[in-house]
């Protein structure tokens, strides 16, 4: 059971009103907390292009260009709370991966781990012949086993890591599965978390004693 | 506006709760505000806001309600049923509490079907079924009310609604009391069945909020709740029967307001007795108004006798008019069913003709004998097919079938166009359109080969080389040295040698010439030459003759080589080449050659064995 916080949103107004120094300490105090676990993920994106093509610029290509800087920038932190989910709850922290490409790079084969069935060959009914089929959630690729392959050489830099068993908030769903960002979670084992919350309470402890003061 | 990221890693959580229980909380705090207020209202200015309220909702319910009572009333009136006013509103207001329908639907419903009907006992009957009707179909009143009131007059398209379990049909078929009949059967009971039902009681608290609103307004009756401390609608049910006093007790509680609540119009509606006996109502006596116990004074005993009279009229008008349509919706149903028959009729009709047309056609078919003719000609071809031996006869057969099939498609295409079968007019068309141009290439064929043979024909040599020939010229060259040189020669024969034979050119019993012997005189020897010079002339002529016909032939033979595209006597004047035919030219020159023959034995003979001699021109 993930640990809550109650009020976290209304002390982060209360410390921004009344404290502002304290807010600041505060948020200053979870971006440290943060920023081991962002370094650890950044450093397991690969500083080459997984597959040599990926890495090659293409006017008409779709998928998106492999930029190692790119995608360990687009791994971070955030120490703003969230909007509440459809099940109510708000995220006091987070650490996210926003790249494209390293959001691709981290999941990649976290549903279909042999990659994705091959679209059937279909008609067209517009101009005649036929066509792959346009499913989005089957492979565009002529060749059946390119998603296999994609993520086999991927696999080479770093296998998926599951961290649904580790503390955090939210529910434990197979989206707690990746190669950088969760395989840094997996290894900090939950002190980051339990350390994110002891230090929101000490900013709430540290708040009551600031007020009393002020009284 | 920012994305969430998917690929996310949330650390602390803080339920915030869902947005649906913050609409409920906020519908909770608005209600508790709400409250709150009504609670100030009541305990601070109910004394004079809500008596105004109560006053404006009050008189205007009051001023809807006698519309329409006075509506139906002209409506009734104008039909005919004007004696039925009273007993109408008192139907209305028995059944609005009987079946928790209010009167505002009642009174068009009562309205419309009196129209139709006729009849005030009538309308009350099939009021009373529409209820049941609209229960257990689920339709509402009005929608009911309509359908039966289509029905009566012979329209039962809408009776399908109610799903009886009957065609359309068989609808057209029954008259409106078979109709009712059935309705009853279906939907007996239902309406007591719904208005037992919870929503039956929710409807008949609907009727009685409606009925107080009309009088007191919902607004007060809203107050009411709160003050008499009843424990929500349920609570107020129970007490909507003993309204009266309720009200009362409230007008106790809330004081100034009894004062002018007392003896007004609203209280004698709430009075349970109104509508039986006059009744009591805040202590006071009320005059006896309600429709159901009048007093028999002389004047109202000779309304009722009127009345009387007229229900009377009116009942058997209805019953009247009752009959017409039944005995119209029995004609329309014979009609239907005359119709029906007559269609199915005509259905069996147009099979059998089918039937009988394709059975025709099979006939025409067998009989028909230019196709018999046709078909045996196909198979006398095909036999002959087998027979043939030669390409030539393959391909004359081939032409002739083709001409069959030709002719075949022609009747078949005639066939169509006589059927006005587009289809089969195409199908004929392109049949034909196929085998034509098979015939036309097969005719192509034909000529080509008999070109061929016309110009290898033509190329032959055999008026040169023909041996024949040759050796009727060597005789002939033969028989003129001989008389030229008047040796062995056998004058005035006719000796043949082959198929030609020696020609005598006419010349009979001439010695011939013998060899010189120098005794001969000069006039001898001239006379002689003198004779061989006339014989040579005579030769010439003849020869002349027959060459001249051989030429007249050859010109022929030439002009018909420039039809079929060979030689002509104007292609070297520009002309070329003819444009060709299929004519066949087979002429045998078999003298062709002998003229040079001749000339030239006799040049050699002049040149070589007898210069003296003149041998005659050519």
């Amino acid at each position: 059971m993930p640990t809550e916080v109650i009020g976290a949103k209304q002390l982060s107004k209360a410390l921004k009103a009344f404290t502002p120094d304290l807010a600041k300490e505060m948020r200053k105090e979870l971006a440290n907390l943060l920023k081991p676990i962002v370094k650890d993920a950044r450093g397991f994106i690969p500083g080459e292009a997984p597959l040599s093509g990926w890495g090659k610029t293409s006017e008409n290509a779709r998928f998106p260009e492999w930029d190692s800087r790119a995608a360990k920038a687009g791994i971070g932190y955030k120490t703003s709370p969230s909007k509440p989910n459809r099940q109510g709850f708000r995220a006091l922290a987070r650490i996210v991966n926003v790249s494209a490409a390293g959001t691709i790079y981290e999941t990649a084969g976290r549903v279909h781990p042999n990659g994705r069935e091959q679209n059937p060959i279909v008609k067209n009914y517009r101009y005649g012949g036929t066509q792959r089929g346009s499913d989005k959630r089957l492979s565009q690729s002529s060749n059946p086993g390119a998603g296999n392959m994609f993520i086999e050489a991927i696999n080479q830099y770093g296998g998926i890591v599951d961290a649904s068993n580790q503390t955090g908030a939210g529910r434990r769903t197979r989206k707690m599965r990746g190669r950088a960002i969760f395989k840094a979670w997996k290894e900090d084992g939950g002190k980051t978390n339990g350390a994110v919350l002891q230090a929101i309470d000490n900013a709430k402890l540290r708040f009551y004693k600031e007020i009393m003061k002020g009284r | 506006m920012a994305v969430e990221p998917n690929v996310v890693i949330n650390l602390g959580a803080e339920f915030v709760g869902k947005k649906a229980f913050k609409q409920a909380d906020t519908a909770l705090t608005k209600l508790t505000g709400s409250a709150k207020k009504l609670a100030g209202a009541v305990g601070v200015a109910y004394g004079v806001k809500a008596i105004v309220s109560y006053g404006k909702a009050a008189m205007k319910a009051a001023a809807d309600d006698q519309k329409a009572q006075k509506i139906l009333a002209s409506n009734l009136k104008n039909i005919g049923l004007a004696y039925a006013s009273v007993d109408a509103e008192s139907f209305i207001s028995s059944m609005e509490k009987q079946t928790a329908i209010l009167d505002d639907q009642l009174r068009p419903a009562y309205s419309q079907l009196a129209t139709v009907t006729g009849s005030a006992t009538k309308t009350q009957e099939l009021m009373q079924l529409a209820f049941d009707v609209s229960s257990g179909s689920g339709l509402d009143y009005a929608s009911t009310v309509d359908i039966l009131s289509q029905a009566y007059i012979g329209n039962t398209k809408g009776l399908k609604q109610l799903n009886l379990g009957l065609t359309q049909a068989e609808l057209k078929s029954m008259d409106f009391a078979q109709i009712q009949t059935k309705l009853r059967q279906n939907f007996a009971g239902a309406g007591g069945t719904a208005l037992d039902t919870y929503a039956g009681s929710m409807a008949k608290l609907s009727v009685a909020t409606s009925n107080a609103s009309e009088t007191i307004g919902t607004a007060l009756l809203d107050a009411m709740i709160k003050i008499t401390g009843s424990q929500g609608v349920d609570g107020l049910i129970s007490k909507i029967d003993t309204l009266a006093s309720a009200f009362a007790s409230v007008v106790t509680e809330v004081g100034n307001a009894v004062s002018a609540l007392t003896g007004t119009a609203a209280q004698k509606a709430f009075s349970p007795a109104y509508y039986v006996s006059g009744g009591r109502a805040g202590g006071k006596t009320v005059a006896a108004t309600g429709a159901g116990n009048m007093a028999l004074s002389v004047l109202s005993q000779d309304t009722q006798k009127s009345d009387l009279a007229a229900r009377k009229k009116a009942e058997n008008d209805a019953i009247r008019r009752n009959k017409e349509l039944a005995k119209l919706a029995r004609e329309q149903a014979a009609a239907a069913l005359a119709t029906t028959k007559a269609k199915k009729e005509q259905a069996a009709l147009d099979k059998a003709m089918a039937a009988a047309q394709l059975a025709l056609g099979k006939g025409t078919d067998v009989f028909d004998m230019e196709k018999i003719q046709l078909n045996a000609a196909l198979i006398g071809q095909a036999e002959a097919l087998g027979k043939a031996t030669t390409g030539s006869q393959i391909l004359a057969i081939a032409n002739d079938v083709q001409r069959l099939k030709i002719k075949q498609d022609i009747l078949a295409l005639e066939e169509a166009i006589a059927s006005k079968d587009i289809q089969a007019i195409i199908s004929a068309t392109a049949k034909l359109n196929a085998d034509l141009k098979v015939l036309s290439a097969l005719q192509k064929q034909d000529l080509t080969l008999l070109s061929i043979k016309s110009i290898l024909d033509s190329l032959m040599p055999k008026d040169l080389i023909n041996q024949k020939n040759l050796d009727d010229a060597l005789a002939k060259i033969r028989a003129m040295m001989d008389l030229l040189a008047g040796g062995t020669g056998k004058t005035g024969t006719t000796g043949s040698s082959g198929s030609g034979g020696k020609k005598d050119f006419g010349i009979k019993d001439v010695t011939p010439i013998a060899k010189l012997t120098g005794k001969e005189s000069i006039g001898a020897i001239l006379e002689v030459t003198d004779a061989v010079a006339v014989l040579a002339d005579v030769m010439a002529q003849i020869q002349e003759q027959e060459n001249y016909a051989q030429y007249l032939s050859l010109v022929d033979f030439q002009k018909k080589l420039g039809d079929f595209g060979g030689y002509s006597v104007n292609m070297n004047r520009g002309a070329g080449y003819g444009s060709g035919s299929s004519v066949t030219v087979e002429i045998i020159d078999k003298t062709s050659g002998l003229i040079e023959v001749v000339q030239n034995a006799v040049q050699e003979n002049n040149r070589f064995g007898n210069n003296l001699n003149f041998a005659g021109a050519l």
